[in-house]
């Protein structure tokens, strides 16, 4: 069957923030997601870390002002999808405004 | 200009709890991936929980600037009753979309015979004007003090007709000229339908707090001064 994938936006706060969530499915089913945390830096959305999840693979990519992926982190292995959310919405929860200010403080 | 350096304590709560929010959306998704059919593509979703009702205020206020950014706004309620059938998933509406209301005049008012029709509801002092004779039920619409716009959402937002509350106490003693309107109107309380939604603020007592016997003291005094 072949994969689709669609997009969602979700305004976190005030300051226009944002998480972009992408789901691919095949099917009714989703066989992969993503969450990226968005900052609205003077009007502009620059991306700053995504949680990327698949069966039993899932991973934290750290971003650059250029929006490449400086760094990426393993979250521990064969999670299946709930654990992997689980884990990847408390961490950006928790540490959000960090990964915020690290983000800041890579401006070129 | 905005320190982006620098989050305030209740922006920094609403945006944790926001993300968690997510969490419980994504994992309603995992669970029933037919929600995903009725939100188009790069839509954004104000999540309202039923169970955060200072979270639900704050992400409600974001909406109005949202859809004035001519983002596609869809509001999904978190935790929704389910049909009961999964069979009835793809026809149920699991989001709503949001936009702000345009009113404005039509083209034409009242284009044929009949079709103005006005109201007066004289336990509540409301006043209402129908261009359309009753055949567009609009939705009502707070508009300025006192007064409120009957809208049809399903034609661009044209307004069908209006309210004026307090309208013999406040409105035509305001604009004289609004007291003839009474002797085109037909005299009765106004439905529920007809009220579009609204409920208008209950009207003050006709002639004020005074007992019987002054009100006709008082409408004695005042057929003295206009026939002095």
């Amino acid at each position: 069957m072949p994969e689709t994938s669609k997009e969602i936006l979700r305004p976190l706060n005030e300051f226009g923030d944002m998480l972009r969530i992408r789901f691919v499915r095949e099917g009714k089913a989703v066989i992969r997601f993503a969450v990226q945390y968005e900052a609205n830096i003077d009007g502009v959305l620059r991306r700053v870390v995504r949680f990327d999840m698949a069966h039993g693979f899932a991973h934290r990519d750290d971003i650059d002002w250029n929006g490449n992926t400086i760094a990426k982190v393993p979250m521990p292995g064969h999670l299946d999808y709930n654990d992997a959310l689980t884990l990847a919405i408390n961490d950006l929860a928790t540490n959000w405004y960090r990964y915020r200010a690290a983000f800041l403080e890579r401006q070129p | 200009m905005t320190d982006i350096y620098v989050i305030d304590p209740l922006t920094a709560e609403m945006t944790a709890r926001n993300i968690r929010l997510t969490g419980r959306f994504i994992a309603e998704i995992l669970e029933t991936p037919e929600i995903l059919d009725g939100i188009p593509d790069d839509a954004t979703v104000v999540l309202l929980p039923p169970d955060d009702p200072e979270l639900a205020q704050y992400n409600s206020h974001m909406m109005p600037a949202l859809a004035d950014a001519e983002v596609d706004v869809h509001v999904f309620m978190v935790d929704q009753v389910r049909p009961d059938l999964s069979q009835w998933y793809p026809n149920h509406h699991w989001t709503q979309q949001f936009r702000n209301l345009e009113p404005h005049w039509p083209a034409t008012v009242a284009p044929g015979s009949g079709d103005l029709q006005v109201i007066y509801d004289r336990e509540r002092d409301v006043l209402r004007v129908d261009f359309f004779g009753g055949r567009r039920l609009g939705i009502g619409v707070p508009w300025r003090t006192g007064t409120a716009l009957l809208i049809d959402p399903d034609a661009n937002d044209e307004i069908v007709g209006y309210f004026i509350g307090h309208f013999l106490e406040v409105a035509a003693q305001r604009a004289p000229q609004l007291i003839t309107t009474l002797r085109m109107a037909e005299f009765r309380s106004l439905t529920v339908e007809e009220l579009g939604g609204l409920v208008p603020p209950p009207a003050p007592e006709a002639g004020g707090n005074r007992t019987e016997q002054e009100k006709a003291g008082s409408l004695a005094t005042e057929f003295d001064q206009l026939t002095a």
